[in-house]
């Protein structure tokens, strides 16, 4: 399976040109490009057959994905996904109480073995976060200020500088205010501030608008699309909203019950969704749903037990294309334009 | 669970100390007060198990009684306490903010008096006993009671079960007895629970000073002050005193670690690395 | 017929802070609902809706303007006309678990606004158990739970059961605040759905206070736009979602 993987989902174009930043748009021309150069691609964060276990509980099972230099990656995924945990994961974050197998690897070292000490230098360093609550990141008695220049060492000028490009006005205003005289988007682009400020490799992105109301969640969308041209490597972020995560990445990787189910580009994914499950995720989205539908759409049933032994395919008991194998054995990995989707619907 | 060998020990000390004093009576070997000075000043042996004191009387059964005078008293005088300190928290909480200010500003300066001379001078106008004692206490721990139960009151107000009961149409007295009151349980007891040694301390230091329990009442503090004269002499009887004393302190101690324990849990606190 | 909740020029301020000028949280707002519809409160955060929403059952006083819920007019916070408001309006918050006092069972949460209004000679006992029990049973919570606290079910499940005390007293009109607000995609059709029917069943009239223009797409039959405390565009909603005329609205159908 990884070998497929790595055929498939490494395109060459995600290699960083250091002159030219690569978009959707650039992509075919690079393609060329490097294919003709034989240049090797580079991972920036390699996951091999990752899981985590909190007790019994199976919080992510056996997931593989490769992150490459100026790729976006946004990770779907709904409650009981284990998107949370894999966010953790990325942060080198993960609770003490967390029992990991497989390989998470950023830039070769293992994330997950490191330790406490190794982990502690990345974090800040290399691997900055952005949280779903904005004020929970901020420490409510440190002035702005305090904080950004106590975060990743930076200068004050540097940190005016920082404000100024995330779109704050009277940036040094600011600086002297508390987090609590903010409002929800103006914390969260303090938040994405900080993070930036640490010239980060990558930029993990947990649930970053979520808390936001409509209008400013537009904002600080744009905000972070702007943002990748300043991340000097990748970015993942982390949402339930396949329309955030559409406006912002390059690949999409579905979760379910802990498991990667499709991976592929955003326009594929919303245009000719592969697997059962995404499909159906797309049908509930209530900004698709044409008017005239008598009846809201769901998805019946519920989420397997975590605990118990996974056993074919962990999204069987739910699918509406369901077959008699699937309940049996895992479904296999089939390639896609730009990706794999795990179905034994898809075959051929 | 860290907090379970905390848990027994304080539950296991705490229930002897009870036990001790319910059934006082029918455990104690000897009357409490029965004088017998043929006997006085002796050491632990098999027929006194832990000596007699200077007038003759079993030590053990002083003890037993002791208990049951600390029972009485800590129940009296906490329930009281508490009662005072929830209506007047509630009221400053929940009421207008004038009264509020009001209440608390009582409040905070009975809780800067000094206690001990407060507790002579109250002693000097109505008189030595444990009555006396008693009211001291409640005097002293209600406006702490009333304290947490404002500030509990002030941050349960704001939480959207309180505000959902009021869009329902409760009365401010349902809210308070049925949603205020239980959700704030928690911190009280433990609260409570580190009152308890307190409330103690204050009666053996009003005994020692001749303002507390009156003899021949055989209160702990009583045993304490008159075994002090005759420590040279007879040190069982302190330390047959004491004894008690410590143990109460450490099981009620015990038990309010292990109920904060409980609480915290509770929310869920997570270690990271 | 009379509609259900008809407010006008409702002013609701600030409470002025110590040498503070008294600011407007809502200012002159007016829209009625008739029974059976549902009327879309949309705004971002500050706009006052949810203000507004706490004002019609008397949490948070207001300071001008006339308000009307099923013919009845309180004029003052202490209004006696209150009581029946409440009794008359059911209202649901946003995060349904906080909504729910952490220390009672699911049944008894829902049996609360019986004991509230219950006065002498009228429910009491087994048949107030009854009622939410059946209730319960109507928003289709597995019967295991009736005995859960709120800490122990689903944020999906604590909706139901929000749902289910805010229609026990069989209202004429319900206040929802962000009736999918954190509910998964794959359930929140659940949620509408049951919403619907008990709209068609109960003949209710709902008012849903949200910052989703694709909920009040669906739900609503009129829609009114807040932004800074004031109404700044309302109708119909297909004429609103057809032809906005404010910038904000149509800021905000921009990105549906």
């Amino acid at each position: 399976m990884f070998e497929r993987q790595k055929a498939k989902t490494c395109d060459c174009a995600d290699v960083h040109a250091p002159a030219l930043r690569p978009g959707p748009e650039n992509k075919s021309l690079l393609l060329l490009f490097f294919r003709k150069e034989g240049l090797s691609c580079v991972m920036l964060i390699e996951i091999e057959d990752f899981s985590v276990r909190y007790g019994r509980v199976k919080a992510v099972a056996q997931i593989s994905l490769q992150i490459a230099r100026g790729d976006v990656l946004g990770i779907l995924g709904e409650s009981g996904s284990g998107k949370s945990t894999l966010a953790l994961a990325l942060m080198a974050l993960l609770p003490r109480h967390a029992r990991v197998s497989g390989r998470l690897a950023f830039e070769g070292l293992d994330l997950a073995r490191l330790d406490p000490a190794g982990r502690r230098a990345l974090r800040g360093r290399k691997i900055a976060a952005v949280f779903q609550d904005p004020f929970a990141s901020l420490n409510p008695v440190m002035r702005i200020g305090t904080q950004l220049a106590a975060f990743a060492g930076a200068t004050r000028e540097a940190a005016i500088d920082m404000l100024q490009r995330v779109g704050i006005g009277e940036p040094e205003r600011r600086m002297r205010q508390y987090p609590f005289e903010l409002s929800g988007g103006l914390r969260q682009r303090v938040a994405i501030a900080a993070a930036l400020l640490c010239a980060p490799t990558v930029l993990v992105a947990d649930e970053p608008t979520t808390a936001l109301d409509a209008a400013t969640e537009r904002q600080i969308l744009a905000l972070l699309r702007e943002s990748r041209a300043l991340v000097d490597g990748a970015m993942v972020i982390v949402s339930h909203d396949l329309s955030v995560l559409a406006a912002l990445c390059t690949r999409i990787a579905v979760l379910y019950a802990g498991e990667v189910v499709e991976l592929g580009t955003a326009t594929d994914l919303l245009r000719a969704p592969r697997h059962p499950y995404t499909r159906a995720l797309l049908a509930c989205d209530l900004r698709r749903l044409p008017k005239s539908a008598a009846r809201f759409p769901t998805i019946a049933g519920q989420l397997p037990d975590p605990a118990l032994p996974r056993r074919g395919c962990v999204f069987a008991p739910r699918c509406p294309v369901r077959l008699p194998c699937c309940a049996e054995q895992a479904p296999p990995v089939i390639a896609a334009p730009s990706g794999f989707v795990r179905c034994h619907a898809m075959g051929a | 669970m860290s907090s379970r060998p905390l848990l027994w020990t304080g539950a296991i000390c705490v229930g002897v100390i009870v036990v001790s004093a319910l059934l006082s009576g029918p455990l104690a070997p000897y009357d409490p007060i029965a004088i017998a000075p043929h006997i006085r000043l002796l050491g632990p042996s098999l027929a006194h198990l832990l000596g007699t004191d200077q007038l003759g009387r079993d030590v053990l059964s002083r003890v037993l009684a002791g208990s049951e005078i600390a029972l009485n008293l800590v129940i009296g005088s906490v329930a009281v306490a508490l009662a005072a300190g929830i209506i007047l928290g509630l009221a400053a909480g929940y009421g207008p903010r004038v009264l509020g200010g009001a209440i608390m500003l009582v409040c905070d300066s009975i809780m800067t008096l000094p206690m001990m001379l407060c507790a002579l001078a109250l002693a000097t106008v109505i008189g030595p006993g444990l009555f006396t004692v008693g009211l001291v206490v409640t005097a002293f721990l209600a406006p702490a009671y009333a304290r947490i139960v404002r500030g509990q009151s002030q941050v349960l107000v704001g939480r959207d079960y309180v505000i959902a009961a009021r869009a329902m149409g409760a009365a401010t007295l349902r809210v308070m007895l049925r949603h205020l009151l239980p959700n704030m349980a928690g911190p009280l007891l433990v609260q409570v629970a580190m009152d308890v040694p307190t409330v103690i301390g204050i009666e053996v230091g009003m005994t020692f000073l001749g303002q507390g329990a009156e003899p021949p009442q055989p209160s702990w503090g009583a045993i304490v002050s008159d075994g002090f004269s005759y420590i040279r002499v007879a040190p069982h009887i302190v330390l047959a005193g004491s004894l008690p004393i410590v143990i109460a302190t450490v099981g009620c101690t015990f038990l309010a670690e292990a109920l904060r324990d409980a609480m915290d849990a509770r929310q869920g606190k997570d270690g990271l690395v | 017929m009379s509609p259900v909740l008809q407010i006008e020029g409702l002013t609701i301020r600030y409470p002025a802070g110590f040498m503070r000028p008294p600011r407007m949280a809502v200012c002159g707002a007016g829209f009625c609902i008739a029974r059976g519809q549902t009327l879309a409160l949309v705004g971002g955060s500050g706009s006052g809706k949810t203000t507004l929403a706490r004002a019609l059952l008397g949490l948070v006083p207001f300071h001008a303007g006339i308000l009307r819920i099923d013919g009845h007019q309180p004029k003052t916070s202490r209004d006696r006309a209150w009581k029946v408001i409440r009794q008359e309006t059911g209202m649901m918050f946003q995060d349904p678990v906080a909504s729910l006092d952490p220390r009672m069972t699911v049944w008894a949460s829902v049996a609360e606004p019986l004991a509230i209004h219950g006065g002498p000679g009228a429910l009491f006992g087994r048949a107030r158990w009854q009622k939410a029990a059946a209730m319960l049973d109507m928003v289709g919570l597995p019967r295991t739970l009736y005995t859960s606290r709120p800490a122990e079910i689903s944020g999906g499940q604590a909706r139901r059961v929000a749902i289910a005390r805010a229609l026990v007293l069989r209202p004429k009109l319900v206040i929802a605040d962000e009736p999918t607000a954190g509910l998964d995609v794959s359930v929140q059709g659940d949620v509408l759905n049951l919403l619907v029917d008990l709209q068609a069943e109960l003949g209710l009239a709902y008012l849903m206070v949200t910052h989703d223009l694709s909920v009040a797409r669906h739900m609503a039959d009129s829609i009114a736009v807040m932004q800074g405390g004031r109404i700044v565009e309302q109708g119909a909603a297909e004429t609103i979602l057809a032809a906005p005329v404010h910038e904000y609205t149509r800021s905000l159908l921009a990105q549906l």
